[in-house]
């Protein structure tokens, strides 16, 4: 078992390197010029070929690639043209954020999907069942943008209750510790909200199929027949089978939470990945667009190793392959 | 029961945090939402129009600008000068420097100062892109600038400055922001970018960074030690950053934000029966029009730009008037932006009260007469097929717009069926907005539509350059001989009714060959709340008397 995390865990650097590389290349392929971001009828034709020079865009692709190289082995990421900073900074400023979302979210969503998949599996064949799995399947299929607009309306605009944007009020810094947990959290309830919602509704359609399909299992009928508590069947018996599989919905969920959720970024102005990505491909920033792939390649390619993980430890299936 | 309750408490906790939140920064602050980051705090790099009036509001300038509302033209008073005097002819100016201005750090501004800001500017290595206003100083042997021969420091107080000839737009080279010598200094050019002192600027204006979060918020607040003129007057300056419009909007009318900058006129409506906004709309700089190539792409990139000829379809100045006539400007501009602006008759906005051409009549929308004159450039429709065609060619092309600009997009609606109905056959094409830019500057496009903001300072050669090398931004690849001298010349002009002359003659020249067909100046609109005074915006600036701006208690 060992040998097969540790040979994942040699795979990662490789996989990510592979990523990066193709990216980086293909980055520099796509029609477009970075230098045009700063050129104005007042500026001196000089000036492409000076900021050519320096942002390294001069030499050849090939020397462009290998001084990207010895960058990131020293720890660095290029410079960000359009930021004007550090890739490495830049990242380090939306991923806080992102990785705060996408947590919250996830949990939101699990507890959520968790709740109305039991919900409608104790209510099987009735009405109460049949209105959660439309309201369900309906708010699936729903934009998160829609999504985040009813929201904003309703909660915002109407009511006034939650702030439609920021991660803070003005002036949190002045707060109490406890004062700027609270006001964060204040925050994050429409943009979590907002993403939570679908996800959750996803979760439960396959959860809840996922508990029908344990519940006819031989083992669930002959722990009926021995007459143990209806209860005792669901949670003790079908519930930890069919959360197995929640784990693998739940790894996928994180993965793209992580690699940016561009609209509700957009929409309630929180600073993340999503954000990034697409300010950076769109100016055609290519450190910070390969710097992004590099840290959302990371994300993603962690939180599966991880589902792995909680899948050989709590699947004994699992763990007696391996063996 | 009590995991509701829990529950419950937890939200109510939530939203009196939130509501006392809410309260705590209403009073003294004032809150500008912004679609983007900052670039930097540098000066030396700031690109985009908003960074730079930030980084003004934090950084001295030796004059600063503001407009004169009677003759249109920009004056520049004394800011960290306390006067200037023109000597040698008008080439050479003489600043005396306040000696009471400090940096935020307490450290002196000094003449020194002044030289290296400037040093800096010049400097090829540093790549700034205010370089070319260090242009006109004295240059060396090499021709290059020589700004340490051009910046004469005669004491800590006293600096001159000798240009090569005089002209009447020289303080706009003067009046870039200056920088702290003393924390710049020891940092090598090529490191200026990146280093992390553009992060915590040390300025001398009305206002220091008290925080800054990236891509959520810039906080300034007064600066205590400011003498030009003085600290601001509120206490903070927020800018947060709220990509989205509508989201802006929302938060302006439940009064988290005091300002929004450019709404779009649709928003405007909407926003007129708010009573805590007002709506500010200031003639805009900015035009928009519809672009031809004049000249065959084809043939220009084949010969790699050595073979110019007429564009097939658009070469003929007659058929480019033909077109302009097609387009109905006023319908366009009553329905896209609700009649705020003005149509365009050249690339000079009418506040340039000393160079526009008033005597030039708009041409009228007349279908009628631009099918005349399309017959007579020989295009018919010999085949009945419903599209004019000249020597077995239609006249069918494509026209660009960008991905992502709704308002270009319904503009070529528009006109795509207003050509229609002239026979001109017009199909619509996109793409993305980097490609975009870089294919006009390779003058690969047959039409487009695009807006161009023009500088407060009247040049024109960038635009409208015969030299398609040296004018990259003359995407239209205009060419006049005529044109050529002007541009190069009047904006040199000291003598103004010369200069006027110059300009209109431009204009008509523009009018008569329509290397494209100008559309309309479209307004700013600013929404504010009602709350916030003595807000002096104008065309030149939104944040220029941020410093003045106070709180109404009401």
């Amino acid at each position: 078992m060992a040998q097969f995390f540790l040979k994942r865990l040699l795979a990662l650097p490789l996989l990510i390197f592979g990523t990066s590389t193709l990216i980086f290349f293909i980055i520099r392929l796509l029609p477009g010029d970075p230098v045009l971001l700063f050129l104005s009828p007042s500026f001196p034709p000089a000036l492409a070929d000076q900021l050519r020079h320096a942002f390294g865009l001069d030499k050849p692709l090939i020397v462009q690639y290998l001084l990207w190289i010895k960058e990131v082995f020293t720890g660095s990421l290029g410079y960000s043209f359009t930021f004007q900073r550090d890739v490495v900074s830049v990242i380090g400023d939306a991923l806080p954020s992102t990785i705060a979302l996408a947590c919250c979210t996830l949990v939101v969503e699990v507890a959520a999907g968790i709740a109305l998949a039991l919900a409608s599996v104790r209510f099987h064949h009735s009405t109460a069942d049949r209105v959660l799995s439309v309201a369900g399947l309906v708010t699936y299929t729903m934009p998160t943008f829609w999504i985040a607009f009813i929201f904003v309306q309703l909660f915002s605009v109407r009511f006034t209750v939650f702030p439609s944007s920021h991660m803070h009020s003005v002036s949190a810094d002045e707060l109490s510790t406890a004062g700027y947990v609270f006001d964060y959290a204040w925050h994050m309830i429409l943009p979590v909200a907002t993403l939570a919602v679908p996800g959750a509704a996803g979760m439960a359609r396959f959860l809840r199929s996922s508990i029908i399909t344990a519940s006819q299992q031989k083992y669930v009928t002959v722990a009926r027949s021995m007459g143990v508590d209806e209860n005792r069947i669901l949670y003790s018996y079908i519930l930890p089978n069919a959360l197995s599989s929640m784990v693998t919905l739940g790894g996928l969920s994180l993965g793209s939470l992580l690699t940016g959720a561009l609209l509700t970024e957009t929409i309630f102005a929180l600073p993340g990945m999503g954000r990034l990505i697409v300010t950076a491909i769109f100016s055609r920033d290519y450190p910070l667009v390969v710097g992004c792939v590099i840290a959302a390649s990371c994300l993603y390619i962690s939180v599966n190793f991880c589902t792995d993980i909680i899948h050989y430890l709590i699947d004994p299936r699992i763990k007696r392959t391996h063996e | 029961m009590s995991r509701n309750i829990l529950f419950i408490s937890t939200l109510v906790l939530l939203i009196l945090c939130g509501c006392s939140q809410k309260k705590n920064s209403s009073q003294q602050t004032i809150i500008v939402a912004l679609s983007g980051d900052i670039d930097t705090f540098n000066p030396l790099y700031t690109t985009d129009a908003t960074t730079q009036e930030i980084v003004e509001l934090l950084y001295p300038s030796l004059v600063r600008p503001s407009i004169d509302t009677a003759s249109g033209a920009l004056v520049f008073t004394p800011s960290l000068a306390r006067s200037f005097v023109y000597q040698n002819g008008e080439k050479d100016v003489l600043f005396h420097l306040r000696s009471d201005a400090r940096w935020s750090d307490s450290a002196a501004v000094t003449a020194r100062d002044v030289k290296f800001s400037f040093l800096r500017y010049g400097d090829p290595a540093v790549g700034s892109i205010h370089q070319e206003q260090t242009a006109g100083m004295l240059v060396a042997a090499n021709g290059a600038p020589d700004i340490d021969r051009s910046i004469v420091v005669i004491n800590d107080s006293t600096v001159l400055f000798k240009f090569r000839e005089a002209s009447p737009s020289r303080m706009f080279d003067i009046a870039l922001p200056i920088m702290p010598a003393h924390i710049y200094e020891q940092i090598p050019a090529s490191e200026l970018r990146t280093h992390p002192a553009n992060k915590t600027p040390i300025g001398a204006g009305p206002f220091i960074l008290a925080s800054w979060k990236p891509m959520q918020e810039i906080v300034l607040h007064p600066n205590p030690l400011c003498v030009l003129p003085a600290p601001a007057k509120i206490g903070s300056l927020v800018f947060r950053i709220i990509p989205d419009l509508q989201t802006q909007l929302i938060q302006l009318r439940n009064k988290e934000v005091d300002m929004v900058m450019d709404l779009e006129a649709s928003d405007a409506a909407a926003l007129q029966n708010e009573s805590s906004v007002r709506i500010l709309s200031i003639e805009g700089r900015r035009y928009h029009f519809i672009g031809w190539n004049n000249i065959d792409q084809q043939a220009y990139a084949r010969s790699k730009g050595k073979v110019i000829a007429p564009h097939p379809l658009f070469g003929s100045a007659r058929t480019r008037q033909a077109l302009t006539l097609a387009v109905n400007r006023p319908a366009l501009l009553s329905a896209l932006l609700s009649n705020h602006g003005t149509i365009a008759n050249g690339p000079i906005a009418p506040f340039f009260k000393n160079a526009f051409d008033r005597s030039i009549a708009p041409y009228p929308f007349d279908p009628k007469k631009a099918t005349e004159l399309l017959a007579q450039d020989g295009w018919k429709d010999t085949d009945g097929d419903g599209i004019l065609d000249k020597d077995g060619k239609k006249f069918s092309f494509e026209l660009y717009t960008p991905t992502g600009s709704k308002f270009w997009a319904e503009l070529a609606t528009i006109v795509q069926k207003q050509l229609r109905d002239v026979k001109i056959e017009m199909k619509l094409a996109k793409a993305e907005r980097s490609v975009y830019w870089q294919s006009l500057l390779e003058k690969k496009f047959d039409a487009w539509i695009a807006g161009f903001e023009v500088p407060m300072e009247l040049r024109m050669e960038g635009f409208w350059g015969s030299d398609l090398k040296k004018s990259p931004f003359n995407i239209f690849s205009y060419r006049n001989a005529r044109v050529d001298s002007i541009v190069n010349t009047a904006y040199l002009m000291t003598n103004q009714s010369d200069a006027t002359r110059s300009w209109k003659e431009f204009q008509q020249i523009l009018h008569a060959e329509q290397p494209c067909t100008f559309l309309f100046w479209e307004d700013r609109l600013i929404a504010v709340n009602q709350r916030i005074r003595n807000t002096d915006i104008n065309r030149l600036h939104t944040l220029y008397s941020a410093s003045q701006w106070t709180v109404s208690e009401n």
